[in-house]
């Protein structure tokens, strides 16, 4: 160490070191832009060549800096108020302009990000070089074109201003050359120990280069050794399925082809890597023509309230003993040896009654699944039993491992052992956070520190790297080449859609240096990778792979396994024990906390409290009632000699005795916004991979303010979300109610949306999505305290009935376009009018804030702009979509229908003088919608899905007895619980 | 008791009311003169400083170069798009290779910077502007620029107001014309204006409803 | 001029047109209790001071500084320019209703009715401004022709807003200063400095009381009555409408129109009273202000008072009748809901505090007169509250149900605007004679001519 020391301290002044510092170490773009400025002084290049070897060339690319210039150019011209009169009268053009390269029109990349190890493929559009949208590739066989919330972030992502931008020895930016030097030392170090005591950690991962290069880092330090960690992700059924089928594989579920399906615990539509392509297949069969016709029926047994759960025809909240006790009755009743049926209580044996008979009814058709975090034992008899039924190889089967599990020396617990052991010389932490989310496998934090090389490379300067030597700056899935597997096993090829916007490496590189590689190109590895791969036909492999987004034919054989028959499992704990059951979860909206440094996953509402910037204890109505609780109350968790404190939330529907804590929050690092709020759940979660434990509460004192963009979850007396029945399947009629205004004259189009409740998950990925395409302002915890959250599309979250097994809805709110609109009438100045097609336009720069329109909404769906909420630095406009304004302070704003694609198509479509296809227009939440539970198009072409969908039987309108005729307007929801859940 | 006041005091008092109304309404027609004067539009007022000066008078009018030889993404592109330095230098580098007033021309090409230019029609940030749409449907160059061909140096010929706008909007057909003659900027109907600008509309498929509502320009 | 109805005489005859004159036209000449006024004046100039420096805030920050937010978007800013139009209303329709109808009694009282309405109606007009997001375009209301060619929405309330609230404001002026013209000159010929005599010589419009004079200004001052009385009705009928033409349940009721007149009605007659007896014991007036003007201003309270109950009842029979689940849902929430306390507080300072006025002991006592007036200002600021509150903070989705909580600013702003009011008031009293001259004495002739009648000894004595 000492010895690169000095080498950076020597490469150092000859040109103000300190002022390049400050430009490195301060905000977003500007590291970039100053340099620009600075590039003309004396010095500066000679200074850069010495202490930026990397960044030269950079500078030097015409293409980098054209994409710079450029970014700089069209944020002018892009219609951002943020920008002063003065400097919008520039104009930048190229100076060599790239073939490709039209002023102002977006270009497409198929490319996709990684998450959890595998890849998300998606559509990256891009604007003068600048990513303003990622959506879901709408051609790709798992995901079809869904989004969820995590992908359309990422974006933000990539624009975070806190993100790591140079590499930094004990936090002071250094160089990569001083990287290389210390490098060249360290490899040699363990060569001459043969890899000894080398241990790298990283997430898991599916992509080929990065085992390549994994394989060949072995090759040349054979007693190195790659440990793997993913916090967020349960082992349980990695174990359960190898011991199962005697060798690793992994299991593959087919949603679209179950008439039934039995969920212990397991939340399938939820939030995580599988979301996308699992509630697209549910939806695709529960959405048939008319729900019930493809009949899928869904039984849920769960301790926390989940997205599966609040779309269940049968729920049943039970703590998880007794989810161990179904398992054990399913058991029985499907007779695995030696099985015995435990006591039910009634209302467990009356759910069983009714998943058993449905599994029965439909073999080869139904599907039982287990938590993923549920004991090993518990999956074992799931997969007998779906065996027995007839359902593997149809409903689920298995394949080659996707991911690698890690073998029992590759564990994080493993690398702990190790480390106390002294065993270990230098670690790698690759993108990857452990002391944050693994604090308890270390005896103590400072363990760490006993290890003499500690380098960490990641996006953030996060608790992990605070505690290592050097922290090497990763590049962002947008900046850098790699390559993955999708969750069906679809193999893609990430192209960057933006050269580094700092002086980052991507993962590849890295490990290429790592291999002793000098400065390895961005692409070098991923190419070397598929060189191999695709042989002698490597270019037009190579090219189409890229634009189609996905690499051809290499998709997953099923193996044909049979499992080995489960073991009788433990009796369950009589239940002597008082104490409570705690439950660990990832965040919906910042998932394990990589994504708690950005703004806008914070102030997403979590799908079902709708809490934004903080993460809660969730206690169920019973327990808060016994121990005289309410929202927001602090109280103190503990288990065994571990504690943690935090506000109460309320959940109704949770278990009674289970208390749930949510990951991804209480971070100490990686960013201020991170840092904000929460508690840190990993602090008290015994080891690395457990789920549950039981544990006391008790109330401390001391109040703690939690923000929730909905006060009122209970609907009991109203109908804003209906249903039917397999008895009633049909919506009656509203009578035409009489008006005296005039109709509207009929334009040529009649926009209207219809969302289908059945389908909605409430899994917010068209709210972010609207929130990117809109440029919707994050307003921050204390605004949306006041009630002055600005999202144009809200997911209204309600329940009925028992506040313990209460029925939940979800119902996703834009505005409804009214035809009959009230906030018309109400503007003095004309801001707010009606088009011939019918749009409700809301026109912000005539807009003086009276405010009229909002009170006359009876939906509520408008947001004004209490404060300025423009995001002026640089990053946060680099984000914005140009062709949609940026509201500044004092106006009103709300959901245009995406009008400004509805005008690029038709102006795409005037040009020629053709009318508009049919359905051609999509708006942003259609497109994210996962389960495409909502659609958009021209009333006026009788044959457009939304009018297919308007003469439905399911179809209402909301408030219809106002007479504001909605041009939004829903489909109900299906409602097959038998009447078992009020 | 004395008087207070001369006889003359009535006088003065009407004629301070009198001018006191005569100020109020005229500051009014002032300020509605003054929104649509050169001062506020700033039309027709001095061209500003250009990093080179670029004369369109030579190149467009004298030597006849297409305006789309340089402005090469006006008719497929929302932005009509400024020239990369390379395009000057295609000539430049064969003509007046050595003048003076090119010097900041070539510097741009030599060193990768971009020239900085300003912008002579520039629109408020709020109004969405589409080249593209406006060349399709036959709007020639010189309804809203003018007589490029004429300027020395470049200004702005037209108001760009709203009301500017709107007039075309709400009545095109005097402003259109066959999609060959869109960059000729001397060219006048032959025949009667508006049999022709009517007959266009019906080719073009124009319809001045759909064009006057806020979304076609404000978002 | 028309003869008092009534033979009791309302101002003591045993006195002559000349104290009168001296009286009042005396008080702006050589002031009475100027160390109070000085006090009044340095308060009220503090409150305005607060006014600029909230003003500026909130220019320069945003509206966001209140305790707005969706759905509770209208609150302090529009309730309290409804509570303050409604005080403005008193002063126009007692001088100019009373006039017509030929009430003498109005006539020590219109004077400074008027001024109180002027200013309140200026506190009123300044919230609508400061309420918008974008103050700097509030001109885009009005019709002018724009290079953007778009103009007013003229279907919309707020739009008829602006011009109902200016007419209002140009008719009470110019209504009250034609009233005062008179009143000028005889203050002009009492005056004995220089500088007196110039201030009201010009504002005199060098008026001479000659029998052509009086005629012009009989029939320019009914007309101007005439005129006002109908504005009196409609601009806040038309104030009511900024919420009745709004589909939110607790406002889009046809009943709001008279129901806010009244209401207006109400809490003006109430302030007039307070500032009545206020000024009668300041000025020592108890001789034209008598215990029988308090008794018609009690009357007056009393009879208003109800008829804003009629509308409270009215109401809820309304929402009980209509059946409405939304309606009804509101109006739990006003009685039961978390800002119970404003629809309770209506009710009981409206109504309940209203109850002695039955009395007629309590109608002449000053002390009971002011402090039921002062409740029932209270009260009705409570009921704008509650109309506006009550209404958004729950409209129709359980889901946007919200809270509004006032913040210092809101408050900040409230109390600036009573120093708005007070400040050119009290300078008014200090310049101005307080109770109309003229007036007093034609009461004074009248009931004298009376009395004539009943025994000629009283008259010669009144003569003396």
């Amino acid at each position: 160490m000492i010895q690169a020391d000095d080498i950076m301290r020597s490469a150092a002044p000859r040109f103000d070191l300190a002022q390049a510092r400050a430009v490195a170490s301060n905000g977003s773009l500007q590291f970039w832009t100053s340099i620009e400025d600075l590039i003309d002084q004396d010095g500066f290049r000679t200074w850069l060549a010495a202490e930026f070897p990397s960044a030269a060339p950079l500078l030097d690319d015409s293409s980098r800096r054209q994409v710079l210039k450029l970014m700089g150019a069209s944020l002018l011209l892009a219609g951002l108020t943020g920008c002063q009169d003065e400097a919008a009268n520039h104009a930048l053009p190229y100076v060599n302009q790239p073939d490709y390269a039209v002023p102002g029109v977006p270009r497409h990349y198929a490319t996709a990000l990684t998450f959890e190890g595998y890849v998300q493929p998606i559509i990256a559009k891009t604007i003068a070089g600048r990513p303003i949208k990622l959506d879901g590739h709408p051609d790709h066989p798992a995901t079809r074109g869904g989004s969820d919330a995590f992908m359309q972030a990422a974006l933000f992502g990539l624009y975070d201003p806190e993100r790591s931008k140079s590499p930094t020895y004990d936090g002071i930016p250094v160089t990569w050359g001083a990287v290389d030097q210390t490098l060249a030392t360290l490899r040699e170090r363990w060569r001459n120990r043969r890899g000894e005591g080398l241990r790298i950690l990283t997430g898991p991962t599916t992509s080929p280069t990065m085992i390549r290069q994994m394989q060949a880092l072995a090759a040349l330090y054979p007693q190195m050794r790659w440990h793997r960690h993913a916090p967020a992700m349960p082992q349980q059924q990695q174990a359960a399925l190898a011991q199962a089928f005697g060798r690793p594989v992994t299991q593959h579920l087919r949603l679209d082809r179950c008439a039934a399906i039995v969920s212990i615990d397991d939340d399938l539509l939820g939030p995580g890597p599988h979301q996308v392509m699992q509630a697209r297949a549910w939806s695709t069969r529960r959405g048939e023509p008319t729900p019930g016709q493809g009949r899928s029926s869904l039984y849920v047994a769960e301790a926390v309230p989940s997205l599966t759960g609040t779309v269940a025809s049968s729920r049943l909240p039970c703590d998880p003993p007794r989810l161990g006790a179904l398992i054990q009755a399913l058991g029985a009743t499907f007779s695995l040896a030696g099985w015995t049926a435990p006591d039910l209580s009634e209302a467990e044996s009356h759910w069983i009654d009714r998943a058993v008979s449905d599994l029965r009814q439909f073999p080869g058709q139904a599907l039982l699944t287990v938590g993923p975090h549920l004991a090993p034992s518990w999956q074992k008899a799931a997969f007998a039993i779906n065996e027995a039924l007839g359902n593997a190889g149809e409903t689920i089967w298995y394949s080659e491992p996707l991911l690698v599990p890690p073998s029992d020396t590759e564990t994080l617990d493993a690398l702990a052992n190790d480390i106390e052991a002294g065993a270990v010389d230098t670690l790698i932490v690759i993108d990857c956070d452990p002391s944050y989310t693994a604090p308890t496998v270390f005896d103590d934090a400072a363990m760490l520190d006993r290890i003499p090389h500690r380098l960490h490379a990641g996006q953030h300067a996060d608790e992990t790297a605070t505690r290592s030597q050097w922290h090497l700056p990763l590049s962002h899935s947008l900046e850098g080449w790699s390559d993955g597997r999708a969750v069906d096993g679809t193999y893609s090829i990430i192209q960057p859609a933006i050269s580094p916007l700092y002086a980052t490496r991507s993962l590849h590189q890295l490990l290429d240096m790592l291999a002793g590689q000098q400065d390895p190109a961005n692409d070098a590895a991923v190419r070397a990778t598929w060189r191999e791969r695709f042989g002698d036909n490597f270019d037009n492999r190579w090219t189409d792979a890229l634009h189609r987004g996905w690499v051809e034919g290499k998709s997953l054989q099923p193996l044909a396994l049979k499992a080995k028959s489960p073991p009788v499992p433990l009796a369950l704990d009589a239940g002597e024990d008082q104490s409570l059951h705690i439950v660990f979860r990832p965040d919906p909206t910042v998932w394990d906390g990589r994504f708690a440094n950005i703004a806008w996953l914070q102030e997403l509402p979590k799908p079902i409290s709708k809490l934004t910037w903080d993460n809660a204890i969730a206690v169920s109505p019973a327990l808060a009632g016994a121990r005289a609780l309410s929202n927001g109350d602090m109280i103190e968790v503990e288990i065994g000699d571990r504690k943690l404190q935090g506000p109460v939330w309320i959940m109704p529907g949770q278990a009674a005795n289970t208390v749930a804590l949510a990951f991804g929050y209480g971070r100490r690092n990686g960013g201020e916004i991170a840092k904000s709020g929460g508690y840190d759940a990993y602090a008290i979660r015994a080891g690395d991979d457990v789920w549950q434990a039981r544990g006391t509460l008790a109330r401390v004192e001391g109040q703690y303010q939690l923000a929730t963009t909905q006060q009122h979850h209970r609907m009991d007396g109203f109908d804003f979300v209906r249903e039917v029945t397999a008895a009633h399947p049909t919506i009656p009629k509203p009578k035409d109610a009489a008006t005296l205004y005039p109709e509207w004259p009929p334009g040529d189009h009649a926009w209207a949306m219809a969302i289908d409740l059945d389908r909605c998950i409430g899994c917010n990925a068209c709210i972010a999505a609207c929130n990117v395409e809109n440029n919707v302002p994050v307003v921050g915890k204390d605004q949306v305290v006041r009630g002055r959250e600005m999202l144009w599309l809200r997911v209204d979250r309600y329940y009925t009935g028992d506040l313990g097994n209460p029925r939940s809805f979800f119902q996703p709110v834009p505005c409804m376009h009214c035809e009959k609109a009230p906030c018309e009438m109400g503007c003095p100045v004309h801001a707010t009018v009606h088009s011939p097609d019918g749009i409700n336009q809301m026109v912000y720069n005539r807009c003086i804030g009276t405010r009229t329109c909002s009170s006359y909404c009876p939906y509520k769906v408008r947001r004004f702009n209490w404060y300025d909420y423009r995001d002026t630095t640089d990053a946060g406009q680099a984000a914005k979509n140009p062709d949609v304004s940026v509201r500044s302070r004092g106006v009103m704003e709300k959901c245009t229908y995406c009008t400004q694609r509805i005008q690029a198509a038709r102006v795409e479509a005037d040009k020629n003088n053709q009318p508009l296809r049919r359905d051609e227009i999509v708006t942003a939440c259609q497109q994210a919608c996962p389960t495409q539970a909502i659609t958009f198009g021209d009333l006026n072409d009788s044959g457009s899905a939304v009018s297919k969908l308007r003469r439905s039987g399911r179809h209402y309108a909301l408030l219809e007895d106002l007479g504001t005729r909605p041009r939004t307007t829903y489909l109900a929801r299906w409602n097959d619980s038998d009447g078992d859940v009020s | 008791m004395g008087q207070i006041f001369s006889p003359a005091a009535d006088t003065w008092l009407r004629l301070f009311l009198v001018t006191g109304i005569s100020l109020a309404t005229g500051s009014i027609v002032f300020a509605v003169g003054l929104a649509r004067s050169d001062w506020i539009t700033s039309a027709n007022m001095h061209p500003p400083a250009q990093p080179a000066p670029f004369s369109h008078r030579h190149h467009a009018g004298e030597l006849g170069i297409d305006c789309r030889y340089c402005h090469t993404s006006v008719a497929e592109s929302p932005r009509a798009g400024l020239p990369p330095t390379h395009t000057c230098m295609t000539c430049h580098s064969q003509v007046w290779t050595g003048a003076p007033m090119l010097a900041p021309v070539r510097a741009s090409l030599a060193d990768n910077k971009p020239l900085n230019w300003q912008r002579v029609a520039v629109l408020p940030e709020y109004v969405f502007f589409r080249h593209d749409i406006h060349i399709s449907k036959g709007v020639g160059c010189v309804e809203c620029h003018g007589r490029v061909d004429r300027m020395a140096l470049t200004f702005r010929a037209k108001p760009l107001t709203m009301q500017f706008c709107l007039d075309c909007h709400r009545d095109p057909a005097p402003h259109l014309r066959p999609k060959d003659q869109i960059t000729n900027m001397a060219w006048q109907p032959t025949g009667d204006r508006a049999a022709l600008g009517h007959a266009l509309m019906r080719d073009y498929g124009i319809a001045p409803e759909r064009l006057t509502h806020c979304y076609v320009c404000h978002r | 001029m028309t003869a008092s109805s009534d033979a009791r005489p309302i101002l003591p005859p045993d006195q002559s047109y000349g104290d009168v004159t001296d009286q009042l036209a005396g008080i702006p000449l050589n002031f009475p209790t100027r160390r109070r006024w000085l006090i009044a004046l340095g308060l009220s100039s503090l409150l305005l001071g607060l006014l600029f420096v909230s003003a500026i805030v909130l220019f320069s920050t945003g509206v966001g500084i209140w305790g707005l937010n969706i759905p509770v978007n209208w609150a302090f800013a529009i309730h309290n320019y409804v509570w303050w139009l409604g005080i403005g209303h008193a002063g126009t329709l007692i001088s100019a209703l009373l006039l017509l109808l030929g009430r003498d009694w109005r006539n020590s009282l219109n004077r400074f009715a008027e001024t109180m309405t002027l200013f309140a109606v200026m506190c009123a007009g300044i919230y609508p401004i400061l309420h918008l997001g974008r103050p700097w375009f509030v001109y885009w209301m009005f019709p002018y022709p724009a290079t953007m060619q778009v103009w007013p929405q003229f279907r919309s309330p707020l739009e008829w807003d602006i011009w109902a609230v200016l007419t209002y404001l140009t008719v009470s002026v110019v209504f009250w200063y034609i009233g005062l013209v008179p009143d000028l000159a005889a203050a002009r010929d009492r005056a004995r400095r220089r500088r007196w005599q110039v201030f009201f010589g010009v504002l005199a419009l060098g008026w001479r009381g000659s029998a052509m004079h009086w005629m012009r200004w009989n029939q320019a001052y009914r007309l101007l009555a005439a005129l006002a009385v109908p504005l009196v009705v409609s601009v806040h009928s038309e104030v009511s409408l900024l919420f009745a033409a709004g589909t939110i349940p607790g406002w889009h009721s046809t009943i709001f129109p008279p129901y806010f007149v009244l209401g207006a009605a109400f809490s003006g007659f109430a302030v007039v009273s307070m500032i009545a007896i206020v000024l009668r014991s300041l000025f020592r007036l108890h001789n034209l202000v008598t215990d029988d003007h308090l008794d018609v201003l009690g009357k007056v309270l009393l009879a208003t008072g109800l008829m804003t109950a009629y509308g409270y009842v009215f109401e809820i029979f309304d929402t009980l009748y209509s059946g409405n689940v939304h309606e009804l849902q509101t109006l739990t929430d006003r009685v039961t809901g978390q800002y119970g306390w404003s629809y309770w507080g209506a009710i009981v300072f409206n109504f309940l505090a209203l109850q002695p006025l039955w009395w007629k002991t309590v109608r002449r006592s000053p002390w009971a007169l002011f402090a039921i007036s002062t409740s029932v200002v209270i009260g009705m600021w409570l009921e704008r509250y509650m109309i506006l509150v009550t209404s958004l903070y729950r409209d129709f989705l359980v889901s946007s149900w919200g809270e509004y909580h006032a913040t210092f600013w809101d408050w900040a702003i409230f109390a600036g605007t009573i120093g708005l009011f007070f400040v050119p008031f009290l300078l008014l009293i200090r310049l101005l004679p307080v109770i109309s001259i003229f007036e007093t004495k034609e009461v004074l002739y009248e009931e004298q001519q009376q009395a004539t009648l009943a025994s000629p000894a009283e008259v010669a004595h009144g003569r003396a």
